[in-house]
């Protein structure tokens, strides 16, 4: 490999990495709200499936981090089962829509955090993102 | 427009985290299957026609087709990006 493709290789870890803060913070979110709501947390998981790279077992949460980092997810007590108290799916549809929602308000603060320290303004900041996105989709798009 | 951001000191860190997730936002809003909007749909769905035994049926359904779903799309997208890689 020459030193174009690892420069593309470097690229693509990097970009890896900041998708990897956007869904720690998308899952923490889901984390934060389902325990200010009531509902159990049991895993907290950065990446899918196995082996298990590390875990640790920390305030009745699993915590862990496997190699498949394409995503993550938040295990709620409850979540397939409803006939479980406390459960996720024996809450009040308001408070799963909050639970639901919490992920994408994190995502949404934190870009939003960015455009005041870039811009001093979220409306610029949303104008410009847009127009990078339309760019972005416009090069990848056949 | 990059260049003139990056031109103006303006951290390239910041714009790519803050793009990614406003791109996170629209697609985990969108009603597709195992993403967050699909499940907020079903919870609307559940309030207005009031069946809490349909909405655990139908959410494990989708949660388990939705989720293979994504991750061939995710593959398919990945292996679309690299296809300049392996090509040189």
């Amino acid at each position: 490999m020459n030193g174009f493709t690892w420069l593309i290789i470097l690229e693509y870890l990097y970009f890896w990495a900041i998708i990897m803060v956007s869904i720690l913070i998308h899952e923490l979110g889901h984390l934060i709200v389902a325990l200010w709501c009531g509902v159990p947390v049991e895993t907290f998981c950065i990446g899918f499936g196995k082996p298990i790279l590390w875990k640790r077992k920390w305030k009745g949460i699993t915590w862990q981090v496997t190699p498949w980092l394409l995503g993550g997810y938040t295990s709620l007590h409850g979540e397939t089962n409803i006939k479980k108290k406390k459960g996720f799916l024996a809450q009040r549809w308001s408070k799963k829509v909050a639970i639901l929602l919490a992920g994408v308000t994190m995502n949404f603060l934190l870009a939003c955090i960015c455009y005041l320290i870039m811009y001093r303004s979220i409306i610029t900041g949303l104008k410009i993102d847009f127009a990078l996105m339309s760019v972005f989709l416009q090069k990848i798009l056949p | 427009m990059y260049d003139l951001l990056v031109s103006n000191n303006f951290h390239p860190f910041l714009i790519q985290i803050s793009l990614i997730n406003l791109f996170c936002v629209i697609t985990n809003i969108f009603p597709s299957p195992a993403l967050d909007g699909g499940l907020i749909w079903l919870a609307w769905c559940e309030k207005l026609f009031k069946r809490k035994k349909d909405y655990e049926i139908f959410s494990n359904k989708m949660n388990k087709f939705g989720f293979w779903f994504l991750m061939l799309g995710q593959i398919v997208l990945i292996g679309y990006l690299m296809i300049p890689i392996i090509r040189g």
